[in-house]
C-alpha cells in the first residue's frame, strides 16, 4: 500500500495565518500536545502533527473563514476524509476554522466539539456535501466512497473554532514559563516568522511522491518540530531581553570573576564578548550552525542545570563551537551564560 | 523610588542600615559624630552624587551598596570610587564612570531632564539633579548650587524647566549680527594665538637659562608636579580607553550592516533524468528560522548607537577634567621662584602671554555662547517664557506658603530660589530656607525621589516649628529621610510621633560607625553582586 501526496495548496495571507494558528493549536491546546513532535506542512494535509516515533499522527485542515455553512463544512472535510481512508494511523481529524454559522450549531458557546453539536438537519447537508466533493475529486478512489465509511468518519471529526489573535498563540507557549514582559507586536512578529517558514516549506515539491510508511515524510524536510519553535522563541526572547537591558548574564560574571582581571579589563572583556554575539546575530548565513549549537547547549542545560558555564563549554567541546563564526572561547561562554540565565527566566 | 537599605564597608569593617521605611524616617542621636552624616551622604553618593563626606572619613576605601525599589523592580547598586556594579532583572551591569552610570540611570531608573550645555542638548549631571531632593550638612550655600563649576545656577533653573516639560529656549536673537560677531572674534583669536606662541617659546628659554631655586622648594614643587602629572596621565588613559570603546562600537556598527545580507546558495538539480524537470533544491539544512529577527537587529543597532553616544559624552567629560588638571599644572609651573631680576626682565612678556591666554579663553566662551543662542533661535517657543515664569512663581509661592505656615509672623516672601550674595541667615532661618525649597520642589514637580536632609533642625528649629515641618513633609507621598542631633533634655521627644520611623544612633561609638558585627550582612550583599573583596 502506498500513499500518494496530492492536493497540496498555496494560499493567500489569511489562509497562511490560519495554517500557522492550526499548527500552534496542535502544539499548545490539543489534549495530545505533549506527544506531538513533528508538524508536517502541506503534505498529508495543511498541518499534520506526528509522534516523535512516527507511528501516530493528528491531521488538521485549516480554513480562515467565518460563518461557515454546512455545505462548505462538508466540502472542506474532503482532505481529512482522504486521510481517513488511507492505511496510516491518524488519531484525530480536525477542521480548524475561524467561525461556523451560529444557526447550524446546537451550542454556540463551545469552541471544540464533534458532529453532535451540529443540528440534525445540517448534519445531513454536511454528509451530502462531503460525499459530492469526494466523488468530484480525482484523488479519492470512487469505490471507497461508502455511506458507512462517511458516517464513521464524520463521527470522528473534531471541529475547532479559533478567533484568537496571533500574539495570543505565542503568549500561550511562553506562558507561566517567563518572568519577562513582552509587548504584543514582538510576539506577533514571532508568529509571522513561524508562518513564513511554514509557507516556505510549502514550496518544496512533493506532488505524487509515494510513501510506504507514515514516517517517510522526514527526508522531504517539509516539517517543523516543536523544538524548532520553542528554541526559536527562546532565542528571540533571550537576545531581546539581553540587548534591551544591556547587562551581562550573572553566570557569565561568575566565570569572569575567576579570570583575575582589573575592573577596566573586565569591562572591555564583556564589551568584546557582546560584540561577538551581535556579529553572530547579524550573520544570516550562519543560521543552521547557530540552531544546532543552540539546541545542544539548551539540551545540556536542561538536563544538567547545575553545571557552570565553563563545564558546559568543556562538555560540548571547542570543535562544536567552531562551527559558528564570530565566536571565540570567551564569547562562546557568554553565549552559554545567556542561554543558561535565559532558561531560568 | 524607595530606599530599602544602605551598606557601607570593606573587607574589614562595615555598617548596614536596613530600617528605612517608605514614609518619614528620622535618624537621630544624642550627640554628634555617630555616623548620621555618613549614612545620609552615602545614599545619594551610591547613586552617583559627588562625595561630600566628613573629612575624617576616607570614602575611597569603601564600597557603598544601596538597595532601592523603583516601582517595577528592586535594584542593588554598588559604588566604589567611580566603579558601579548593579544587579537588576537578574543581570549584572558594570560601569566605570559616573557618566556611564548616568546613562543607566536615564534608561532604567528615571528619564533625566535635558539642558543645553556647550552647544549640545545634554542630560543633566546627577550631582545637579540630586540637589532637587538632597540637602547635606556641610557645604550649604543658599546663593548658588553646590559644586558650581562645570554646572551653574542657570543650569539648575533650566533643569527645573526641563523637569516640568518646558522647552529650554531664549528669545531676542539676531542671527546675522551674531554671525558677524563670531567672525570678528575668530580673527582676533587667531592673531592672539600666533603672538602668544612666539612669546611663550621665548620665555621658556629664559626660564631654563635662569633656573636657580631653593632646594626644598624644588623638591616640593617636583612632588606636586609629579602628582598632577600622574593624575593627568590617568585621566588621559581613561580618555583613550573611552575613545577606543567608542571607535570599537562604531566599527561594529559598520560591520553589522555588512553582515546583514543573506547569501543563500542553492543548486539546480535534475529531479528526473531524461526529462525536462528542473527543480530548486534547498541547502541540505532545509528551510529554517533566521538567526535573529528584524526587531532584535534593530535593538542591537540602537544599543550600539546609544553606547557610542555614551562613550562620546564620557570622552568630553574626561577632556574637561583633563583641561582642569592641566590648568592647575600651568598654575604650578607659572609661579616658579624665578629670581627677581628675571621676573622683572620678563614680567612684561609674562603678563602679555597671560593676558593673551585669558583673552583667548574669554573669546572661546563668548563664541560658544553665541553659537548656542544661534542654535536655540531656530526653535523658539514663545509661550515657553510665560510657562517658565509661571513655574518659578509656583515654586516661590510654595516656598512662601511653607515658610508662613511655620512662622506666621515672619511674613517672608521669596523672590528667587537662590538668595543674593551676602545675604545671611540667622539662627534656624537657613535650615527653614532649605526645607522650604526642597519642599516646594517636591510639591510643584511632584517627583518621586526620596527627600533627604541632613541635620534638618540646624540652628535649632523650635519644637513647635519642627512639628509643623514634619507634618507638612509627612503629607508628601515621597520617602523622607531626615537626621537630627538631640540635646540631653530632648531625648525621647520623637516618641510622640506615631507615623514617623525613628532610627536611633545614640548607642554608636563616636567616630566608629563601621564595625565587624555587620560584616556578615555586608559580605552577603557583596555575594549577591558577585563582587569579591
Amino acid at each position: 500500500m502506498t500513499y500518494i501526496v496530492q492536493s497540496t495548496e498555496k494560499n493567500n495571507a489569511k489562509a497562511s495565518d490560519y495554517e500557522t494558528k492550526g499548527l500552534l493549536y496542535l502544539m499548545c491546546d490539543h489534549e495530545d500536545a505533549d506527544e506531538m513532535y513533528y508538524f508536517v506542512i502541506d503534505f498529508f494535509n495543511d498541518v499534520t502533527s506526528v509522534h516523535r516515533m512516527g507511528h501516530k499522527a493528528w491531521d488538521l485542515q485549516s480554513k480562515g473563514e467565518n460563518k461557515l455553512s454546512a455545505t462548505k463544512l462538508g466540502r472542506y472535510l474532503v482532505t481529512l476524509y482522504k486521510n481517513y481512508l488511507s492505511d496510516f494511523n491518524f488519531s484525530s481529524y480536525i477542521l480548524f476554522v475561524q467561525g461556523i454559522s451560529d444557526s447550524i450549531l446546537e451550542n454556540k458557546d463551545i469552541n471544540i466539539f464533534d458532529i453532535s453539536n451540529i443540528k440534525k438537519l445540517q448534519q445531513t447537508i454536511i454528509f451530502d456535501s462531503l460525499k459530492a466533493k469526494a466523488i468530484d475529486t480525482s484523488y479519492i478512489n470512487k469505490s471507497q466512497i461508502v455511506d458507512d465509511n462517511l458516517q464513521d468518519f464524520l463521527s470522528k471529526v473534531t471541529f475547532v473554532i479559533s478567533n484568537k489573535e496571533k500574539h495570543e498563540y505565542i503568549k500561550q507557549i511562553i506562558q507561566n514559563k517567563s518572568s519577562l514582559t513582552i509587548d504584543n507586536s514582538f510576539l506577533t512578529k514571532i508568529f509571522d516568522e513561524i508562518r513564513d517558514v511554514q509557507s516556505a516549506k510549502k514550496n518544496i515539491p512533493t506532488e505524487k511522491m509515494e510513501l510506504e510508511k507514515l514516517s517517510d515524510f522526514e527526508p522531504t524536510t517539509k516539517f517543523i518540530t516543536s523544538d524548532d519553535i520553542i528554541l526559536m522563541i527562546l532565542s528571540r526572547l533571550i537576545h531581546k531581553d539581553n540587548i534591551e537591558k544591556q547587562g551581562a548574564p550573572i553566570c557569565f560574571i561568575q566565570y569572569v570573576n575567576t579570570l583575575r582581571k582589573t575592573e577596566d579589563e573586565i569591562k572591555d572583556f564583556i564589551l568584546d564578548c557582546e560584540a561577538d554575539i551581535k556579529r553572530m546575530l547579524f550573520d544570516k548565513n550562519n543560521a543552521s550552525s547557530y540552531w544546532k549549537l543552540f539546541f545542544e547547549i539548551y539540551g545540556i542545560i536542561k538536563y544538567n542545570p547545575s553545571l557552570s558555564v565553563s563545564e558546559i563549554y568543556d562538555m560540548i567541546g571547542a570543535e562544536r563551537f567552531s562551527i559558528v563564526k564570530h565566536l571565540n572561547f570567551n564569547s562562546a561562554k557568554y553565549f552559554i551564560a545567556l542561554i543558561k540565565d535565559g532558561i531560568k527566566k | 523610588m524607595i530606599i530599602n537599605a544602605i551598606y557601607i564597608g570593606n573587607e574589614k569593617e562595615a555598617f548596614v542600615e536596613k530600617r528605612f521605611k517608605s514614609y518619614t524616617n528620622i535618624i537621630f542621636s544624642d550627640d554628634n559624630n555617630r555616623g548620621k552624616t555618613i549614612v545620609l551622604q552615602a545614599l545619594y553618593y551610591a547613586l552617583g552624587n559627588e562625595p561630600i563626606f566628613p573629612e575624617s572619613f576616607d570614602y575611597k576605601n569603601f564600597y557603598f551598596v544601596i538597595d532601592i525599589n523603583i516601582g517595577y523592580e528592586n535594584l542593588i547598586i554598588c559604588r566604589n570610587k567611580n566603579n558601579f556594579v548593579i544587579r537588576m532583572f537578574n543581570q549584572i551591569y558594570l560601569y566605570n564612570s559616573v557618566t556611564e552610570f548616568k546613562y543607566f540611570f536615564n534608561k532604567f531608573i528615571f528619564k533625566l531632564p535635558m539642558i543645553i550645555k556647550n552647544e549640545q542638548f545634554k542630560t543633566v549631571e546627577l550631582f545637579l539633579f540630586y540637589q532637587l531632593f538632597f540637602v547635606g550638612q556641610d557645604n550649604r550655600i543658599s546663593n548658588n548650587i553646590i559644586n558650581s563649576g562645570y554646572c551653574n545656577k542657570d543650569d539648575f533653573i533650566n533643569m527645573l524647566f526641563s523637569y516640568a516639560g518646558i522647552q529650554n529656549v531664549t528669545t531676542d536673537i539676531n542671527p546675522i549680527e551674531i554671525k558677524e560677531k563670531i567672525n570678528e572674534l575668530m580673527s582676533e583669536r587667531n592673531t592672539l594665538i600666533k603672538e602668544n606662541q612666539f612669546l611663550k617659546n621665548n620665555i621658556l628659554a629664559a626660564r631654563v637659562a635662569h633656573y636657580t631655586l631653593n632646594k626644598d622648594a624644588i623638591t616640593q614643587k617636583l612632588k606636586n608636579l609629579n602628582n598632577l602629572k600622574t593624575e593627568i596621565i590617568k585621566i588621559q588613559n581613561d580618555r583613550n580607553r573611552t575613545w577606543n570603546r567608542k571607535i570599537k562600537n562604531e566599527i561594529l556598527l559598520k560591520e553589522l550592516n555588512s553582515l546583514n545580507n543573506t547569501l543563500s546558495e542553492g543548486e539546480v538539480v535534475c529531479l528526473d533524468c531524461h526529462s525536462h524537470h528542473i527543480g530548486y533544491k534547498n541547502q541540505k539544512e532545509g528551510i529554517q528560522f533566521d538567526i535573529s529577527n528584524l526587531d532584535i537587529r534593530k535593538n542591537i543597532i540602537e544599543s550600539i548607537k546609544s553606547r557610542i553616544e555614551m562613550f562620546s559624552e564620557e570622552y568630553s567629560s574626561l577632556e574637561q577634567q583633563c583641561y582642569i588638571k592641566q590648568s592647575k599644572l600651568k598654575e604650578l609651573l607659572k609661579d616658579e621662584d624665578i629670581s627677581l631680576e628675571n621676573l622683572l626682565m620678563y614680567k612684561q612678556e609674562i603678563n602679555q602671554t597671560e593676558n593673551a591666554d585669558m583673552r583667548i579663553q574669554q573669546i572661546d566662551n563668548i563664541i560658544t555662547k553665541y553659537r548656542l543662542s544661534l542654535k536655540q533661535s531656530s526653535s523658539i517657543d514663545e509661550s515657553a517664557d510665560l510657562k517658565k515664569k509661571a513655574l518659578m512663581q509656583e515654586i516661590l509661592n510654595e516656598m512662601s506658603k511653607f515658610y508662613n505656615l511655620i512662622d506666621p509672623e515672619g511674613s517672608r516672601i521669596f523672590s528667587n530660589i537662590f538668595t543674593t550674595k551676602g545675604e545671611t541667615f540667622s539662627g534656624s532661618e537657613g535650615a527653614l530656607f532649605y526645607l522650604a525649597r526642597i519642599y516646594a520642589y517636591a510639591k510643584v514637580l511632584k517627583h518621586s525621589f526620596p527627600i533627604i536632609m541632613d541635620s534638618f533642625r540646624d540652628g535649632e528649629i523650635s519644637t513647635d516649628k519642627e512639628d509643623i515641618v514634619l507634618q507638612l513633609f509627612s503629607k508628601l507621598p515621597n520617602q523622607i529621610i531626615f537626621s537630627s542631633t538631640l540635646k540631653a533634655e530632648e531625648i525621647g521627644k520623637y516618641n510622640r510621633y506615631e507615623n514617623i520611623n525613628k532610627i536611633d544612633y545614640s548607642s554608636h561609638k563616636p567616630h566608629h560607625i563601621l564595625n565587624n558585627k555587620n560584616l556578615e550582612d555586608f559580605y552577603d550583599i557583596m555575594n549577591i553582586l558577585l563582587i569579591k573583596i
